[in-house]
């Protein structure tokens, strides 16, 4: 009588035996999983920084899109979408986490258990991070203010065989995966979409939307505060008489390019017109422009058009970041900007 | 209109100095955008900034109510960390400040702004207090690429700090603040990551010095404006041992002298009820243009005029009300009679020229008692025997039932006034003032004969128009 012995150096009719078993268990009594197969990265284009390799047409899973910070951001996502079962153990979740604005769910992190040999069969390789599945059974269709109702999301962080997926023989037979939540980031594009067309899950899914607009609504009272560039001060309601020479005069001088006490332009323009004596004329060749009186002779400068887009940067830096000006290459023809990254400065031309 | 509630001995007031302040905050990390590739293709996502401190229920709202909704990322949250007081930036805290300001004129009919003057506020603003207003803002990013892009966007901005503005009014001279990053917090992670995949969390920390003011006092100016010049007996403010770190070094310095300064040095002329308004030359120039600096007439607006020879010295004023005339140089005067100096001689029933007039001939009524006349001319009770009195010029004669006697001998009182200036021992004595019943006009007594009292020609500091 051979020695007893549970182990078997091949996988034989008591692993098919038993992984029979396990994955009817775990497709009676698990729930449903639809995953969103991870199946590379976007193509990118070759800009000669061997850190970030071109995919060349593949970019399969293995491929690493960023070699110096080794994270995969443009993903790309099988539009199929594949079932499997799954079970895992409903716990209740504390409070909604505000310290992490809403971005990490106490009850978000779940480990679920699938049965490999079905996951494999199913999706050709075993889950891995960077795969999304969703839970139909938490789907919501009792959202607040809307009609329509959605599944909840996760990313796969993790994959292990858990303790409890060995069998007798040793041979295990579960991946165990444990799944945080998404966020509507640059990471799962693909399977969010861009918000720009109404069908897409971003504009269901995702606070996004709502956010731009809080956000606006902050910037259109900033704005009606403060319209202009920092140099600009809103005196044109105000009456300004500069004959008067002691007469209380508050921050006066043309600010808004526009001549004091509603007093319209005899015009503007790069050349001054013949005037007559207090004509007001705006130079548009002065960056600001320059608002100009004619008293006697001359034009006297008295005032800048200081309503200059607001930009948070001084006036220098903003005309440098800012800058949508083009110049013609002499050797190409062609046009091209004249904002360059200064790392790109006239470098030397490839053949 | 409602009053604002008082509790205790202040009263409520709130301006949203510190929210204005924070809405800029926001503004300036509100348009920056991140460069994704979808297919070899960029596209770039703005990243939404908002207030770090969100209540639990607008944070529920904006997720559906659900666990389902997912929050974006990258986002930028902005919190106030500390605010502090900044003793360093401290100034005179009793200061205020006084600034004029004219509006232009509102024309309902157009719902918009003439090119005309129209209310003018004198608005007096206290010394604001200054803090240091702390905060942070949180980088949510999902990835380093992202982080590093957002970074370089906002760190080419701090050089060491931007100007910005908390509103554009230009009477709020403290609505320009200077914003300087302080500490960057490079990630929130462990390096290298645990067993965790958490988000990276960029802290950048920043500071501002603002401001934080009382209500200001904005009251419309209605009295034409006057400047006294306070001139001091000296040529250098060395001399007086100036130190800028004395509040009000001034006050202390004993005014020696006076410069009043009226609107152009304008002065005016009083002629029965008509007022004439006059430059240096004797000009007639136009009241509208003076007016329409300060504001408008109204039925109340009144002329003050100062009889006497000091100009701080308005207790003797003579008021009246004027209004517009045809003639843009002349308004018209309507005197309150009642702040006309009181009459120290028994009014006069007429002015006359007794050479060509006596009682009860030529339009004068017979003589009876206590019937008062003032005299243009000499006469003689030889020449005239119907007055059968000698009188001279500027003399009161009076009737007492039975002859006419010089009641006011003008001659007499002159010398009197002349000898009392000349000699400081005298006692000073009063004018006199008298008025002719016939005309309502009241006359002074001057050395040089009887004026009206309050009309002629008043120059610059002493005469003042309230609106």
């Amino acid at each position: 009588m051979p020695r007893l012995s549970l182990w078997r150096p091949i996988k034989g009719n008591d692993f098919n035996f038993i992984d029979r078993v396990i994955a009817e268990h775990l497709f009676a009594g698990g729930t449903a999983v639809l995953v969103h197969k991870y199946l590379g990265i976007h193509e990118t284009p070759d800009t000669g920084d061997a850190t970030r390799p071109s995919t060349g047409g593949g970019g399969d899973e293995t491929f690493i899109q960023d070699l110096l910070f080794l994270e995969n951001r443009d993903r790309k996502y099988d539009t199929n979408i594949y079932e499997l079962r799954g079970q895992y153990s409903i716990s209740d979740g504390d409070a909604f986490d505000l310290t992490q604005f809403g971005l990490f769910l106490s009850n978000g992190s779940l480990l679920i258990n699938f049965h490999i040999e079905s996951m494999v069969k199913a999706l050709g390789r075993k889950l891995m991070p960077g795969d999304v599945i969703e839970l139909p059974h938490q789907r919501d269709d009792l959202l607040l203010g809307s009609d329509d109702a959605v599944n909840r999301f996760h990313v796969v962080t993790d994959g292990s065989r858990p303790a409890e997926g060995y069998d007798p023989g040793w041979w295990p037979h579960l991946w165990r995966v444990k799944l945080g939540p998404i966020s509507d980031s640059q990471e799962y594009r693909d399977i969010l979409g861009t918000g720009e067309n109404p069908e897409d899950l971003r504009n269901l899914i995702s606070t996004y939307s709502d956010a731009i607009a809080i956000n606006d609504a902050i910037l259109e009272a900033a704005e009606t505060e403060v319209p202009y560039d920092p140099q600009y001060r809103n005196n044109a309601h105000l009456y300004f008489d500069p004959e008067v020479p002691d007469k209380p005069v508050i921050d006066f001088g043309g600010q808004d390019g526009i001549p004091p006490n509603g007093v319209s332009l005899v015009g503007s323009g790069e050349t001054f017109p013949v005037g007559t004596e207090g004509d007001y004329y705006l130079r548009t060749d002065f960056v600001p422009n320059r608002l100009f009186k004619k008293t006697g002779t001359r034009w006297a400068m008295v005032g800048t058009d200081q309503r200059a887009v607001w930009s948070a940067a001084n006036k220098i830096l903003t005309g440098f970041v800012n800058n949508d000006n083009t110049r013609i290459d002499d050797q190409t023809g062609q046009t091209v900007p004249e904002k360059t990254n200064l790392s790109q400065v006239v470098r030397p031309r490839t053949d | 209109m409602a009053t604002t509630p008082t509790t205790g001995n202040m009263s409520y007031f709130y301006d949203e100095q510190l929210k204005r302040y924070l809405l800029q905050i926001v503004r300036v990390f509100s348009h920056f955008q991140v460069r994704e590739y979808s297919d070899g293709v960029a596209q770039y996502n703005r990243v939404p900034v908002q207030y770090g401190d969100s209540s639990r229920m607008v944070a529920n709202i904006l997720r559906n109510n659900s666990e389902n909704v997912i929050n974006s990322a990258p986002f930028i949250a902005v919190s106030i960390e500390s605010l502090k007081i900044a003793r360093g930036r401290m100034q005179d805290p009793t200061n205020v400040d006084t600034q004029q300001v004219a509006e232009r004129a509102w024309d309902p009919d157009t719902n918009s702004y003439s090119s005309e003057q129209g209310s003018l506020y004198t608005t007096k603003r206290y010394m604001p207090i200054p803090y240091d207003l702390n905060f942070k803002v949180d980088i949510w990013t999902t990835n380093t690429d992202t982080k590093l892009q957002l970074i370089e966007q906002i760190m080419i901005l701090f050089n060491p700090g931007i100007q910005l503005q908390s509103d554009s009014n230009p009477l709020n001279w403290v609505n320009v603040f200077e914003m300087e990053m302080t500490d960057i917090n490079w990630s929130s992670r462990n390096i290298p990551q645990g067993v965790d995949e958490a988000l990276d969390i960029s802290t950048l920390s920043f500071s501002t010095g603002i401001w934080i003011s009382p209500p200001a006092k904005v009251k419309r100016q209605t009295i034409i404006q006057r400047i006294i010049t306070d001139l001091h007996n000296t040529s250098s403010v060395a001399d007086l041992n100036f130190s800028n770190e004395l509040f009000d070094f001034f006050g202390s310095i004993e005014d020696t002298a006076e410069i009043v300064v009226t609107p152009n040095n304008y002065r005016i002329r009083v002629d029965g009820t008509i007022i004439t308004l006059l430059d240096n030359n004797g000009m007639a120039q136009s009241w509208s243009k003076l007016i329409e600096m300060q504001g408008n007439l109204s039925a109340t607006s009144i002329l003050k005029l100062n009889i006497t020879n000091d100009t701080d010295d308005e207790s003797t004023a003579v008021v009246g009300y004027v209004a517009a005339t045809v003639d843009d140089t002349e308004l018209l005067f309507t005197l309150d009679v009642d702040t006309l100096p009181a009459d120290t001689i028994t009014n006069v029933a007429r002015i006359i020229d007794a050479r060509s007039s006596s009682p009860g001939v030529s339009g004068l009524p017979a003589a009876s008692v206590g019937q008062r006349y003032l005299l243009v001319s000499d006469i003689s009770a030889a020449g005239y025997p119907l007055w059968n009195i000698t009188a001279k010029e500027n003399d009161i004669i009076e009737y007492n039932g039975s002859n006419w006697f010089v009641s006011f001998d003008y001659g007499a009182h002159s010398i009197a006034v002349l000898a009392a200036i000349a000699d400081d021992d005298l006692p000073d004595l009063p004018d006199e003032y008298v008025t002719n019943t016939t005309t309502s006009i009241q006359y002074k007594w001057t050395a040089d004969g009887w004026i009206s009292s309050y009309e002629g020609t008043y120059r610059e500091g002493y005469w003042r128009l309230i609106l």
